[in-house]
């Protein structure tokens, strides 16, 4: 169902520098995939990915992802949602890409992800202790995992082990990965996408 | 008398600002929509982003947003309207800061339309813009629209205006009487202090503005009834809804705030009002709505 609530942040877990967690008083009747649009009063309402019925998780960016990040338990925000739809499979081989990891965590919590692929720019950007499902992590420095871009990670050999593929991301990483997925056989129906634009704007002529 | 009847069926349509994209339109028509048209957003002069969100601000029954006017530029907003594949005809809804602005707009998609919305009342602006109506007489703006079209001229008023003022000095150049736009409000978090919406005020829409529109309807009807033709605009969520304001004086129909809902959930709300209306037609007695416009016994 569909809300518009004040949430009071309960629990905030600190994943490294960049990506924090925020866990609310309540829960959103929500599927993984699903967002929310969250407003803190006088800064302004963003939409984030939901990363469990009663979390999201954050990667700090621009004004609005600071003041985030400098609240604290007892604070609060106005969520509204659940917005989107959310991912429809399981036995997923999901692709993430930097923040985009926030939809597949709640995918992990519902134990429909085989395997993650999921890629960050360092070390500092990346969510570690993931449990669940196997992980093969990349980022774009080197500093863990593979050199290189997360995409590289898609082998035949894994594709050959899955029949769902769920990819969240930059949006130029989530193509790359669509496509190679479609070179390697996988028909379109089996890949789903989580993507997030602001509607009308010129990009999306 | 200048009454280019606007000849739609079903006699309802959505409301300017809600679904507003030709993409959309064609989405829903083809999941089985039928409705007698749709209204297109405003389009102004130049692309505008609008306020930041938060636009849109519920709750309870209150619906407000303070989008503001976004909308893409002329050449864009053409380039859909070519690309527009539907059955329904559209209705091109304009806002403007002058005359010219709303007279060039016109001029250029008369042919992708069966009729024109003036924009004269939205309550939202960026902080710090004026309304269109304190700069510019509502007169000048329609007779430089009427050069440009022989197609039905709606002219779109809220109740908040001195709306029997403004019609009195259009009437030469209008068909129809949209009644009426949101409304200008506040509503003020309790503990920051500040406002739900980042353009400070929003426009209340919703089932709260159907008393204060029928009222504007049952006015405008009994002054200028037998001039111009007037369209229901406020509050409208059931059939009942539809025959009251008919009753009070309009023939035509838009629904906004109703439509917030899933797009499977808003073709059946239209698909079904059209059964919804002929059963009270029966109850009532007669064959159509044409029949009970301006038909009440208020006085």
């Amino acid at each position: 169902m569909w809300i518009k609530r004040r949430f009071t942040i309960d629990e905030i877990v600190e994943h490294n520098k960049y990506m924090k967690t925020f866990f609310f008083d309540e829960t959103i009747e929500s599927s993984p995939g699903q967002f929310a649009m969250v407003f803190i009063p006088g800064i302004g309402e963003k939409p984030f990915s939901l990363s469990s019925k009663n979390s999201i998780t954050v990667e700090k960016r621009g004004k609005f992802t600071q003041k985030l990040f400098q609240m604290k338990p007892k604070d609060f925000v106005y969520i509204k949602g659940p917005l989107g739809v959310g991912f429809r499979n399981k036995d997923y081989l999901a692709v993430a890409g930097g923040s985009g990891i926030a939809p597949m965590l709640y995918l992990i919590n519902n134990a429909v992800i085989k395997s993650l692929l999921y890629g960050a720019r360092d070390n500092e950007h990346l969510i570690h202790g993931i449990k669940d499902c196997v992980v093969y992590y990349a980022t774009d420095d080197g500093s863990y995992g593979y050199h290189g871009f997360v995409t590289d990670l898609i082998t035949e050999d894994l594709v050959s082990q899955h029949s769902k593929f769920a990819i969240c991301g930059p949006e130029i990483m989530m193509k790359i990965a669509a496509e190679k997925l479609v070179e390697l056989g996988v028909e379109p129906k089996d890949i789903e996408l989580s993507l997030e634009r602001m509607f009308w704007k010129k990009d999306l002529y | 008398m200048y009454y280019k009847e606007l000849k739609i069926s079903p006699p309802f349509m959505n409301a300017s600002g809600i679904l507003s994209f030709v993409s959309v339109f064609e989405y829903l028509e083809k999941l089985g929509v039928n409705v007698g048209a749709w209204v297109t957003k405003s389009i102004g002069q130049k692309e505008r982003n609008g306020n930041e969100n938060p636009v849109i601000h519920q709750d309870g029954d209150i619906l407000m947003n303070s989008v503001g006017l976004s909308s893409p530029n002329l050449d864009d907003f053409e380039k859909e309207l070519k690309e527009y594949k539907g059955k329904t005809p559209l209705i091109i809804s304009h806002y403007g800061e002058k005359p010219d602005d709303y007279a060039r707009s016109v001029a250029r998609f008369d042919k992708y339309c069966i009729a024109h919305e003036i924009n004269l009342s939205c309550p939202n602006f960026i902080p710090g813009e004026k309304s269109v109506l304190e700069k510019v007489n509502p007169q000048e703006i329609l007779k430089a629209v009427r050069e440009k079209t022989n197609k039905p001229i709606i002219a779109k008023l809220s109740p908040a205006q001195d709306y029997l003022e403004i019609t009195e000095r259009i009437l030469d150049y209008v068909d129809y009487i949209c009644c009426g736009n949101t409304i200008r409000g506040l509503d003020i978090e309790p503990i920051s202090g500040f406002s739900y919406l980042s353009g400070r005020f929003g426009g209340i829409s919703g089932e709260v503005l159907r008393p204060i529109t029928m009222k504007m309807v049952y006015e405008i009807y009994k002054e200028f009834g037998d001039k111009i033709g007037i369209i229901a605009c406020g509050g409208i969520s059931k059939p009942e809804h539809i025959i009251s304001y008919a009753r009070a004086g309009a023939s035509l129909f838009q629904i906004g705030t109703a439509l917030a809902k899933p797009s499977v959930e808003i073709v059946n709300f239209f698909n079904t009002l059209g059964d919804g209306i002929e059963t009270l037609l029966k109850k009532i007695g007669v064959n159509s709505i044409e029949d009970i416009v301006g038909v009440n016994y208020v006085d």
